[in-house]
C-alpha cells in the first residue's frame, strides 16, 4: 500500500466529511435553538441543489444560481418550521407533544418536500459545474478535486460564521438564551415564535449552499437529501449535537473512517466499519467529540 | 390469575371474532392487505412498547424484521428445517442478538441510543448484502419454503391471514398482561424517571434490557412470518426506510398504545392504498408524487391534530362522545 | 363492554368496511383489452420507472389511434410500487383480482419482480419483467408464465468478454454497485471470465448513493490492472467516471462500463468529459444512426427515439425502450389470443422475429427473453457520443 494510497484514501475521505459537514451544521443550529431534530435537513439542501442545477441549466450564470440556492433553502426551512415544527412547538410546553412526534413532524415533511421534489424535476439526476473549473490538486501523488476545497472551505466558512453569529451578535445571544430556557426568553422579551423561524431559516441557508456546493461533485437528486440527512444527523450526534465545530469534526471523522474502511479493509462494509468505530467511540465516550452544555434530563 | 389473564387476553377475542370472517369476505388483494396490516402490527408492537411504555428510542426494527426473515429462511433452506421451527428459531436468535445490542445501548441515552440503533441497522443490513453465500447477497433468496402443518402446506393467503392475526392476537394478549404485570410497571418507571427508578430499587438496565429483547423478538417474528408468506427476501426491504415505516406507524398509532400499534399499521397501509385508489381514479397520470406528497401532509396534519396519536385522538373522542 | 373493547370492535368494523368497499371493475366483455403494469415511479430505481411508463404508454396510444386490435381498444393500468418488493405482490394481486387484467407488465428491477413470480404463476396470469436477472426466466420449467425484455446479463457479459479478449485486457479489475443489479452482473462476470481467458484482479463495490469512489478505484490501479469494470446505472456510474478521471486512469487503463451506462444518455451528460474514451456494451439504440441500413432494428429504433424526443422532450433511453418492447410483445400477442390469459401466455412465448427497441424477439418455451447477444453493441465515448465500436 503506497503512501500516496494511503493519502488518497485520507483526502477522499476528507471530500465526503466536508459534505457531510455541511448538512450537519445545519441539524446543530436547528437543534441548539429549537431542540428539534429537524429530519428534513437532507431535503433543504436538495432543494438548493436543485434549485441552484435548474437555474444555471436555465442560464442564470453560476453565483446567481448559488444564491438563488441559499434563499431557496431559507424559503423552505422557514416553511417548514411555519407548518410542522412551530405548531407543535407551541404545543409542547404544555407536555402535549412528545419530543418524537417533532421528529415525526419533520420526517412527514421530508416525505413532502421529497414527493414535491419528483413532481417538479422528475427523477433523474442534474448536474452543475464547479464553483471554479480546472484540473483536480496534486498533493504528493493524491488528488483533490477543486470543488472539494470549496465544500471544505464553505464548511470552515459556515461554521466560524455561525460561531461568530452565536457568541458575539445580540440575535445570536438570544437565539442560544432560547434554547436555555424559554421562559426567560420570553419575560426577557425575544419571541420563541422568532427565534425558532430564524433558527430554521438559518439552517435551511447554510443547507441551500450545502446543496449548491455538492451538487458539482455528486449531481443533484430528488431523493439526494436521505442520504444526507442520515450522515448529517450521524456527524453532529457523534459531535456531541451542541456546537457547529463538533458537528464538523464528527462529520470529517465519519467520511474519512468510511474511506478508510472502503481503501484498507473492505469496500462492501465500509460503512458499517465507520459505524462500529463511531459507536464506539460513542460507548467510551458518551457525551460525543465536543460536548456543550447539556441539561440532562433527571 | 386467570382472571388477570382473561382481562388482558378479552380484548384479543373480541378483536379475533370480529377479524375471523374476513378472511373468507374479503378477495385476494384485500386480504394481502389484511396480512400486511397483520404483519406490520406485530413488528409496530415490539417498537410501540419500547419506545412508549419504556421511553427508548430504536431505529432499528427493520433490522430485526430482517433478522426474522433472514434467520427463518436460512434456517429453512440450509438447514432444512421446517418453517414451523425455523421461524420460532429465528425468534429466539434475534433475541439473542438484540440483547447484544441491548447490553451496551442500555447504557446510552436520547440521541445516543438513536444512533446506535441507527447504526446496528446499517451494519445489519450491509451484512445480509455481503454475505451472499448464506443470504443471497443483494439480489435476494427465493424459493423460501411456505409454512406446513404436518401434511398440509398453508399456501393460500386466506391460511395465512389466520396465522399472522393469531401471532399478533396471541402477542397484544401477552403484552397487556406483561404491561400490567410488576414488569410493565417497572417499564413505565423507568420511562419516568430512571434516576426515581433506580432510587426505588429497580434495576434499571435489566428492565430496559427486557424491552430490547422484546421488541426485536416481536420485530423478528413478523419478520419471519413474512419471509415465508412473500417466499422472496433482499437485503432492500429490511434497510433504514422500514426502520422509518415502523416509526411512522407507532407515533401515528399511539406510542406506548398497544391497540395503537394495530391502528398505526392499519391506518397507514389502508392510507397508502386508499391514496393509489383516490389518485388513480382522479389523475391516472400523476402517479407517483402525488401519493408521497399526500402521505407527507396528512402525517403532518394529523400529528399535528392529534399528536398523541390514533389511539389517544379515539380515547379522547369516545369521551367526548359519552359526555355530550 | 369496557370503552377500550368498543373501540377495538369499531377499529376492526371500520377496517372491515374500508377493505371490502376497495374499488373492484368487472371484467367487461368486448371491452378493452386491459394491461397492468407495476413499476418504481419512486425510490431508488424510478430514474427507470419513469420513462417506462412513458415507453408503454406510446404503444398503447399508437395502437388505439389505429383503433385497437381487432376493434378493441387497450386500457393501461399503472401502478407505482414505490420500488418496494411487498408492494409489487399487493399490486399485482391488484391488478389481476380488483382491475381484471390480461397481463401485467413489470416490474423494473429484479428484486420486484421476484415477489410476483409465485402468484402470477398460481393465478395463471402473463407477466412481462424488465428486471435484469436471468433468474426471472430461469428454470424455464418453473417460469411458463414469466417473460422479460432486458437482455440476459450473461449475453451483456459475453460482449464485453469478447472486447476484453480482443484487445488483450487482462488482468482487470472489477467494480460493482452493491444492489441486485450491480450484483447480478458480478455473478455473471465471474461465472464467464476465466473461460474467456481474463482475470480478474480485485472485486469492488460502490453504494449507489456514494459520494466519492476514489478508495476504491486507488485499489484497482495499485492491483495492476489494464482495465477496470465499471457495472452501475447513472447517478453512479458517472461518478465512477469522474472519480477515474480525477485520478487520472483513463490514460493508464481502459475504463469499460456495462449497458446500464450504455443504456442512458444521462451518462455522459453527466460524466462530462470524464466518459471520453470509455468502451461501453450497449443496446443499439443509443447507436441507431450509426447502424448499417440493412439492420432490421433501424427503423423501429430510430422512430422510438424521434417519438419519445417529441413525447417528452427528454433523450430516448434503452431502458424506456425495453418497456416498449413488453407492450408491444402484448399487442402483438393480443392480436392472435383475443381477451385469453392462457392464450395470450401462448402467443407470447410463441413470438418470432417481433422487431423491437431492445432487440428482435423470437421466443421458445426454454427461452422467454428471446434476445441473443448479437443485439448487443460495443461503443466508445468519443466527442460527449457513442461511437459504434466493431471489433
Amino acid at each position: 500500500m503506497a503512501a500516496a494510497d494511503l493519502l488518497q484514501f485520507v483526502l477522499s475521505g476528507l471530500s465526503v466529511g466536508g459534505i457531510y459537514a455541511l448538512v450537519a451544521v445545519g441539524f446543530v443550529t436547528i437543534h441548539a435553538v429549537t431542540g428539534v431534530i429537524n429530519f428534513a435537513q437532507g431535503e433543504l439542501a436538495m432543494s438548493g441543489a436543485l434549485a441552484a442545477a435548474v437555474l444555471a441549466a436555465a442560464g442564470l450564470p453560476l453565483p446567481f444560481a448559488v444564491a438563488a440556492a441559499v434563499v431557496v433553502g431559507a424559503a423552505v426551512g422557514l416553511v417548514v418550521d411555519r407548518a410542522t415544527v412551530w405548531p407543535a412547538l407551541r404545543r409542547r410546553r404544555m407536555g402535549a407533544v412528545a419530543d418524537v412526534v417533532l421528529i415525526l413532524l419533520t420526517i412527514g415533511a421530508s416525505i413532502a418536500l421529497r414527493g414535491l421534489a419528483l413532481a417538479i424535476f422528475g427523477s433523474e439526476p442534474y448536474a452543475l459545474g464547479p464553483f471554479t473549473p480546472g484540473a483536480p490538486i496534486v498533493l504528493a501523488g493524491a488528488v483533490v478535486p477543486r470543488q472539494t476545497l470549496w465544500v471544505l472551505g464553505l464548511s470552515a466558512a459556515t461554521m466560524a460564521a455561525l460561531a461568530l453569529f452565536f457568541g458575539r451578535t445580540q440575535v445570536g445571544a438570544a437565539l442560544r438564551a432560547c434554547a436555555m430556557n424559554r421562559d426567560a426568553a420570553k419575560l426577557a422579551g425575544i419571541s420563541p415564535a422568532r427565534m425558532s423561524a430564524l433558527a430554521f431559516g438559518l439552517a435551511g441557508a447554510v443547507a441551500g449552499l450545502a446543496g449548491a456546493a455538492i451538487a458539482p461533485i455528486s449531481f443533484a437528486t430528488y431523493d439526494m437529501g436521505l442520504m444526507l440527512g442520515l450522515k448529517g444527523f450521524v456527524s453532529a450526534v457523534v459531535g456531541g449535537l451542541a456546537s457547529p465545530p463538533g458537528a464538523v469534526v464528527g462529520a470529517l471523522a465519519l467520511g474519512v473512517l468510511e474511506s478508510l474502511a472502503a481503501g484498507l479493509v473492505s469496500s462492501g462494509y465500509k460503512d458499517a466499519i465507520a459505524f462500529l468505530v463511531l459507536i464506539a467511540v460513542l460507548l467510551v465516550r458518551p457525551e460525543g467529540f465536543f460536548p456543550g452544555g447539556r441539561l440532562r434530563r433527571v | 390469575m386467570t382472571t388477570a389473564v382473561a382481562r388482558a387476553a378479552l380484548p384479543s377475542i373480541i378483536l379475533a371474532c370480529a377479524v375471523a370472517p374476513l378472511p373468507f369476505v374479503l378477495g385476494g388483494y384485500a386480504l394481502s392487505l389484511l396480512i400486511v396490516i397483520g404483519l406490520h402490527a406485530i413488528a409496530v408492537l415490539g417498537l410501540s412498547i419500547l419506545m412508549g411504555q419504556v421511553g427508548q428510542v430504536s431505529l432499528a426494527q427493520g433490522a430485526f424484521y430482517g433478522l426474522g426473515a433472514y434467520g427463518s429462511a436460512i434456517l429453512a433452506l440450509h438447514g432444512g428445517l421446517t418453517p414451523l421451527v425455523s421461524m420460532p428459531a429465528a425468534v429466539a436468535l434475534a433475541a439473542v442478538v438484540a440483547l447484544a445490542l441491548g447490553l451496551p445501548a442500555v447504557r446510552l441515552g436520547g440521541h445516543h441510543l438513536a444512533l446506535a440503533t441507527l447504526g446496528f441497522g446499517i451494519i445489519v443490513f450491509l451484512v445480509f448484502n455481503e454475505e451472499g453465500d448464506w443470504t443471497g447477497g443483494p439480489s435476494g433468496t427465493l424459493g423460501i419454503p411456505p409454512v406446513a402443518i404436518l401434511d398440509a402446506t398453508l399456501a393460500t393467503d386466506r391460511a395465512y391471514a389466520y396465522l399472522v392475526w393469531a401471532v399478533l392476537l396471541t402477542a397484544l394478549a401477552a403484552a397487556r398482561a406483561l404491561l400490567a404485570s410488576p414488569v410493565g410497571r417497572a417499564f413505565r418507571a423507568v420511562a419516568a424517571s430512571e434516576v426515581a427508578a433506580a432510587a426505588m430499587g429497580i434495576d434499571v438496565a435489566r428492565t430496559k434490557l427486557v424491552a430490547f429483547v422484546l421488541a426485536g423478538a416481536l420485530g423478528a417474528a413478523a419478520g419471519a412470518l413474512y419471509a415465508h408468506w412473500l417466499t422472496f427476501v433482499s437485503p432492500t426491504a429490511f434497510g433504514f426506510e422500514t426502520s422509518i415505516e415502523f416509526l411512522v406507524m407507532a407515533v401515528l398509532g399511539g406510542l406506548g398504545s398497544l391497540y395503537g400499534a394495530l391502528l398505526g399499521a392499519a391506518a397507514v397501509t389502508l392510507l397508502v392504498e386508499g391514496l393509489r385508489s383516490v389518485v388513480h381514479a382522479v389523475a391516472p397520470g400523476a402517479t407517483g408524487w402525488v401519493e408521497i406528497v399526500a402521505f407527507g401532509l396528512i402525517l403532518i396534519v394529523v400529528l399535528l391534530a392529534v399528536p398523541e396519536g390514533l389511539a389517544g385522538g379515539v380515547a379522547r373522542l369516545v369521551k367526548a362522545v359519552r359526555r355530550g | 363492554m369496557t370503552m377500550r373493547t368498543r373501540r377495538e370492535w369499531l377499529g376492526s368494523a371500520a377496517a372491515a368496511a374500508a377493505l371490502a368497499a376497495l374499488p373492484r371493475r368487472a371484467r367487461a366483455q368486448g371491452g378493452p383489452y386491459r394491461i397492468g403494469a407495476v413499476l418504481e415511479l419512486s425510490g431508488p430505481a424510478s430514474i427507470w420507472g419513469r420513462p417506462q411508463r412513458e415507453s408503454i404508454q406510446m404503444v398503447v396510444d399508437d395502437v388505439n389511434a389505429k383503433g385497437g386490435i381487432g376493434g378493441r381498444k387497450v386500457e393501461l393500468i399503472v401502478y407505482d410500487n414505490e420500488s418496494k418488493e411487498t408492494n409489487s405482490l399487493v399490486l399485482a394481486k391488484r391488478l389481476v383480482e380488483q382491475d381484471g387484467v390480461l397481463g401485467i407488465i413489470g416490474a423494473g428491477t429484479t428484486p420486484t419482480t421476484m415477489p410476483m413470480i409465485p402468484y402470477v404463476t398460481q393465478a395463471k396470469v402473463p407477466l412481462v419483467s424488465m428486471g435484469s436477472a436471468d433468474v426471472i426466466i430461469t428454470p424455464p420449467a418453473e417460469r411458463r408464465w414469466i417473460f422479460k425484455t432486458p437482455n440476459n446479463t450473461s449475453d451483456v457479459v459475453t460482449k464485453m468478454l469478447e472486447y476484453l479478449k480482443a484487445k488483450r485486457l487482462t488482468p482487470v479489475a472489477f467494480l460493482s454497485v452493491n444492489n441486485a443489479y450491480g450484483d447480478s452482473g458480478r455473478r455473471e462476470f465471474e461465472k464467464a471470465a476465466g473461460k474467456a481467458g481474463i482475470e480478474v484482479t480485485v472485486w469492488e463495490r460502490f453504494g449507489a448513493t456514494d459520494k466519492d469512489m476514489k478508495p476504491q478505484l486507488t485499489r484497482a490501479r495499485a492491483s495492476g490492472a489494464k482495465a477496470i469494470v465499471v457495472w452501475a446505472i447513472p447517478p453512479a456510474a458517472p461518478l465512477v467516471a469522474k472519480s477515474a478521471a480525477e485520478l487520472g486512469l483513463p490514460r493508464e487503463v481502459q475504463m469499460v462500463h456495462d449497458h446500464g451506462a450504455g443504456s442512458s444518455p444521462a451518462f455522459i451528460d453527466l460524466a462530462g468529459g470524464a466518459a471520453e474514451g470509455t468502451v461501453l456494451v450497449t443496446a443499439k439504440l443509443p447507436v441507431a444512426e450509426q447502424l448499417p441500413d440493412a439492420d432490421p432494428q433501424k427503423p423501429v429504433l430510430l422512430a422510438y427515439a424521434k417519438a419519445y424526443r417529441e413525447r417528452t422532450g427528454q433523450p430516448p433511453s434503452a431502458i424506456g425502450g425495453m418497456a416498449y418492447d413488453a407492450m408491444l410483445l402484448y399487442a402483438n400477442a393480443l392480436e392472435t389470443a383475443g381477451a385469453d390469459r392462457e392464450k395470450l401466455r401462448d402467443a407470447l412465448e410463441a413470438t418470432r422475429g417481433l422487431v423491437g427497441v431492445t432487440g428482435v424477439f423470437s421466443m421458445s418455451p426454454e427461452d422467454h427473453n428471446g434476445l441473443t447477444v448479437e443485439h448487443l453493441e460495443l461503443a466508445r465515448v468519443e466527442g460527449g457520443k457513442q461511437v459504434r465500436l466493431t471489433l
